[in-house]
């Protein structure tokens, strides 16, 4: 930003880093989250249809319309950044519109000229806006304003190429401006890594594009009776939900900083001079190393290869050892029908939902519990952390039953929560409910020895220095462990979302219909006692071990940190 | 290992608890009892195309039934997931429990021992709503009589709505080329154990011409260990791996000794291999490696498939090859229990079952499923289903042929064992195999008597 403050160091301060949570993310959040519910609405129920008759069409299509308004009202309050990110979002929303109003005939195409038009005017204003306050924002006719027009430039030719209603059958242009666009986008990202950021929400938005086109394509090559608006906005609601982590993420407000000249700050950065001093720093050695390495990985990444080669044959090519699928497009077929067969939309947001619950009370519990081992000395703290970590040598199958007992209400362990506050009941039945599916896990041994072994690194002049400003243990935790802490509660979260993803026996036992069964209990569909209709795990395999694998690469580095550091390495 | 500790735990609470929870033993009169609007949670481990029909068929009873009982079905994972369930349940006290499971013979007994089930008979011979005469006789006997439990005094656990029978599968066009070659002295397929000897043995030097597989890898046989399959050789050589009269496990048997031996000797002369992966035997047969596999009948459609975009030769099923005079076939399947409930919903969940087992709805469900119908008339609807499928055809003419594995408590536990064993014999030539199935034996005696 232009015009921020310039604070300069004296012996008695130091430059503090600003961040600072932008209006136009806050809008952007506000239309992340309508589709996020438009999503979990979309995904429980399943009753959107594309009918023309159907009430749901317009009232979506004009949303898409209030959205973009106010997607330009964040455009004239934002950052540079959050300009990009609106002008991404605004991109989707217009193919969001586009695809819903398509069933409106005539009225849907003015829909969609309405749409792309305003938002193309808003674009331009916007660009012009960040030129005109000689800011470090793209250029009016830069790459990425050039993409994004490009794409919209499509979006309303394609109504008139179609004539009678937005023409997904010209879809193909955008996938082509897509695959163009990516690759732009990805050199540009090279050249000025400063702006990767903005550059990669545009790659989401075309991504998302892609997405949908991939979608319509399916729904044509497999020939699903209905085009299912659901899923639609499950994709739109995706989307949304990777631009709602972007707008959380606190950022930086640009502002101007002295620096000593010559500094590499002033540098441009040259990409093909950087690769070529890496392949210059590469002696023998490291040749065979990264050989080996690279061996390596691709040797474990076979089987996630196959398992996504798989997805595509016929059961058939499967049973016959097919290394790659005979027709692929058809393949994509498979992932339809696994994702109907096991009741999906169903069992993806249960397992959303019990994730979600599972890993918030998980963190809750053994936060506190870890704090007490680590900070606070306490009569029997160590047996009692010892037999904390006896029950790590327990099998689960020993303590099913019982877990079992608990649950039914056979065992008096569980309170009332409705018939008596202060009593406990002996024929509490939680069969069948979210409860059975997130409680029994809320607290782990091995949750809570991992992170104390973290929080035990922290030196405890720290809670001295605490102490002596006042602060408690509540205090010291939040506002000191914690923010240190982040690799390692950023590890259990991933391990406890790893394990409460895959969670099979229990969340079988303990359901009796499908209103809470998880993805995993769906995966067991394509199993029976004489086979397995291999393409169909294969294809539900990749649908649900998708969110893991994103969740992983987004906090990849704290959870090695995480491992590392607490001592659970080797 | 995990999963066996954890059903012998289960198993052991439920006898810890059978004091507690034991009832007399009193034949429920369901005479004067009216289901009007009873509802009946219906647990099974269909999926795919079979849980389809069956749902199909539930909302036909649903909407049609005179009594307006409402049944609904649903998957509760595969059969030991379901018995595992169903211990919980029992442990649990039964409140959590279904009115209608699906339960192979072993687990009804185990589900008796806490006396967990309704006594059928009670239904099935009711004047006002059992089965009549004729429709008992129109019951295949072997099916009908499989779900009668002497060890419980001639309770009836169960009822069988599909049944599916342990057959050969075999290359017509690869037994053929053998045949024409004079590689074997025999045509079709091997009926004596000798033949299948010969056949396997010749099919490692000659392989099919058709085969898409690595044919270096050609076997004549590939068995899977299984207890059913070791039942299935047993019968076929004129034994029993059980002795209804003692009551005991009978794996030392010499019926069942030289079964054992005949396959050893395959194994050492590299004319039979073991499988390596899950359903491996299937993927091999499909692209003309393997000549010879034994599986469920209810696998045909994995094996069309398997062949279809394999080698895509001619096939068929068979009776294993046999020293008995006819074939004695093993027949198995789950059959559909009531655990105890309210009398209302015990009669409604059997008015179910007699609509499930009525002729017509078994000709629907035997297409669906693969099963074979429990019914002698519904053949006579299959007839366009037969020409379809000759390979189904053959094996429903087998049905005549058949037995079954001990319906005895346990057995899932004994069949671990038997596993462990076969592999054993099977990977050393020099092992005894009387010995060890003697030890066997002895294991499984054990596990019985401890139930």
């Amino acid at each position: 930003m232009a015009n921020a403050t310039v604070i300069t160091p004296n012996k008695d301060t130091t430059i503090a880093t600003i961040r600072k949570f932008p209006v136009g993310d806050i809008v952007t959040l506000i239309f992340a989250a309508v589709l996020v519910i438009a999503l979990l609405t979309a995904t429980g129920q399943g009753q959107f249809s594309t009918d023309s008759t159907d009430i749901f069409a317009p009232i979506l299509a004009a949303a898409a319309v209030f959205f973009g308004f106010l997607g330009a009202y964040s455009l004239g309050t934002s950052t540079d950044a959050t300009g990009n990110l609106g002008r991404a979002f605004i991109v989707i929303i217009a193919l969001w519109a586009g695809f819903i109003s398509r069933n409106l005939g005539d009225s849907g195409n003015l829909v969609m000229l309405l749409v792309c038009a305003v938002l193309a005017a808003f674009l331009l204003y916007s660009a012009y806006r960040d030129q005109g306050r000689g800011t470090v924002s793209t250029p009016m006719f830069g790459p990425m304003n050039l993409i994004v027009l490009a794409v919209l430039v499509v979006a309303v030719v394609g109504v008139f190429i179609s004539e009678t209603s937005f023409a997904l059958d010209n879809l193909w242009l955008l996938a082509l401006v897509v695959g163009i666009g990516v690759v732009i986008v990805t050199l540009i990202a090279l050249v000025r890594p400063d702006r990767a950021r903005s550059y990669s929400m545009i790659s989401l938005g075309l991504g998302t594009m892609a997405f949908l086109y991939v979608a319509n394509k399916i729904i044509i090559i497999c020939d699903v009776e209905e085009p299912q608006l659901d899923r639609i906005v499950a994709l739109a609601g995706a989307a949304a939900f990777g631009l709602m982590i972007q707008a959380v993420i606190p950022r930086v407000v640009p502002q101007q900083v002295e620096v000593p000249i010559g500094s590499s700050a002033t540098r441009s950065f040259d990409p093909i001079g950087a690769i070529g001093n890496w392949f210059r720093s590469i002696t023998i050695g490291k040749a065979i190393l990264y050989a080996i390495l690279t061996f390596a990985a691709f040797i474990s990444m076979v089987p996630f290869l196959w398992m996504i080669s798989s997805s595509l044959m016929t059961l058939g090519e499967i049973l016959n050892r097919a290394v790659l699928p005979a027709d692929p497009v058809n393949g994509l077929c498979n992932y339809v029908e696994a994702w109907n067969e096991a009741n999906f939309s169903r069992y993806f947001m249960n397992s959303v939902i019990i994730t979600t619950l599972t890993i918030t009370g998980l963190l809750v519990t053994s936060i506190l519990a870890a704090y007490a081992f680590a900070k606070i000395n306490f009569v029997g703290r160590n047996l009692i952390f010892s037999l904390l970590l006896i029950t790590l040598m327990i099998p689960e199958s020993v303590t099913m039953i019982p877990n079992f007992l608990i649950i039914t209400g056979n065992v008096p362990v569980i309170p009332s929560g409705a018939d008596d506050y202060f009593g406990i009941i002996l024929d509490r039945n939680w069969l069948d409910t979210l409860t059975a599916l997130t409680l029994p896990f809320m607290a782990s041994a091995f949750a809570i020895f991992l992170l104390r072994q973290f929080f035990s690194t922290i030196p405890d002049e720290l809670w001295e220095a605490c102490r002596i400003d006042g602060g408690g243990h509540l205090r010291f935790l939040i506002q000191i462990v914690l923010p240190i802490a982040r690799p390692a509660i950023l590890t259990v979260t991933l391990l406890t979302f790893i394990s409460g993803w895959n969670a099979f026996l229990w969340p079988l036992i303990v359901t009796r219909t499908e209103t809470w069964r998880p993805l995993m209990v769906g995966l067991y569909n394509f199993t029976n006692d004489q086979g397995t209709q291999l393409h169909l795990l294969m294809a539900g395999s990749f649908i649900v071990i998708l969110p893991i694998l994103m969740l992983y690469f987004a906090t990849q580095k704290a959870f090695t940190e995480g491992i590392a550091t607490s001592g659970l390495k080797g | 290992m995990k999963k066996f500790a954890l059903l012998f735990a289960l198993v052991l609470v439920l006898i810890m608890a059978l004091p507690a929870t034991a009832q007399d033993d009193v034949d429920m009169v369901y005479e004067d009892v009216d289901p009007t609007g009873a509802t009946v949670e219906f647990w099974h481990q269909h999926s795919g195309a079979r849980e389809e029909e069956l749902i199909a068929i539930v909302d036909e009873f649903n909407a049609t039934n005179e009594w307006g009982i409402t049944i609904n079905a649903s998957n509760q994972g595969g059969y030991g997931d379901i018995f595992q369930k169903m211990n919980l349940g029992l442990v649990e006290g039964g409140a959590s429990l279904p009115q209608l499971v699906v339960a192979y013979q072993n687990q009804a007994a185990t589900y008796q021992l806490v006396d967990g089930l309704v006594d059928m008979r009670a239904m099935v011979d009711s004047p006002t709503w059992g089965l009549s005469e004729e429709d008992k006789a129109d019951f295949f006997p072997g099916f009908y009589s499989s779900d009668i439990f002497p060890t419980f005094g001639g309770q009836r656990l169960g009822f069988p709505p599909n049944r599916s029978l342990e057959v050969m599968y075999y290359n017509i066009d690869w037994l053929n080329e053998l045949s024409e070659s004079g590689a074997i002295s025999f045509e079709g397929a091997p009926q004596t154990p000798e033949q299948f000897r010969e056949a396997s043995c010749a099919a490692v030097e000659n392989p099919f011409s058709g085969a898409t597989g690595d044919t270096s890898t050609s076997v004549g046989y590939q068995l899977s260990f299984d207890a059913s399959r070791l039942a299935s050789w047993t019968f076929a050589f004129g034994g029993d791996v059980f002795d209804y009269e003692t009551g005991q496990f009978t794996y030392d048997s010499e019926a069942a000794v030289e079964a054992m031996t005949f396959l050893q000797g395959l194994f050492a002369d590299g004319c039979a291999t073991d499988i390596a992966e899950s359903f491996g035997d299937q993927t091999n047969f499909g692209q003309g490696v393997t000549l010879f596999t034994v599986g469920s009948s209810s696998g045909f459609p994995f094996y069309r498939s398997a062949v279809e975009d394999g080698a895509n030769f001619a096939w068929s099923v068979g009776a294993l090859p046999h020293t008995t005079e006819e074939p004695v076939m093993n027949l198995y399947g789950a059959s559909v229990s009531i655990p105890r409930s309210t009398p209302e919903q015990e009669l409604a969940a059997w008015l179910f079952v007699e609509f499930y087992t009525s002729p017509d709805i078994q000709a629907r469900w035997a297409e669906a499923s693969n099963y074979f119908p429990v019914r002698a008339s519904v053949a006579d609807s299959l007839g366009d289903y037969f020409a379809a499928d000759p390979a189904y055809a053959t094996a429903f003419d087998l049905l005549q042929y058949s037995a079954a594995e001990p319906p005895v408590p346990g057995y899932d536990f004994v069949r671990d064992e038997a596993e462990g064993v076969m592999a054993a014999i099977v990977a050393d030539p020099s092992v005894d195999v009387a010995a060890s199935l003697a030890d066997l034996t002895a294991t499984a005696n054990d596990i019985l008597a401890d139930q």
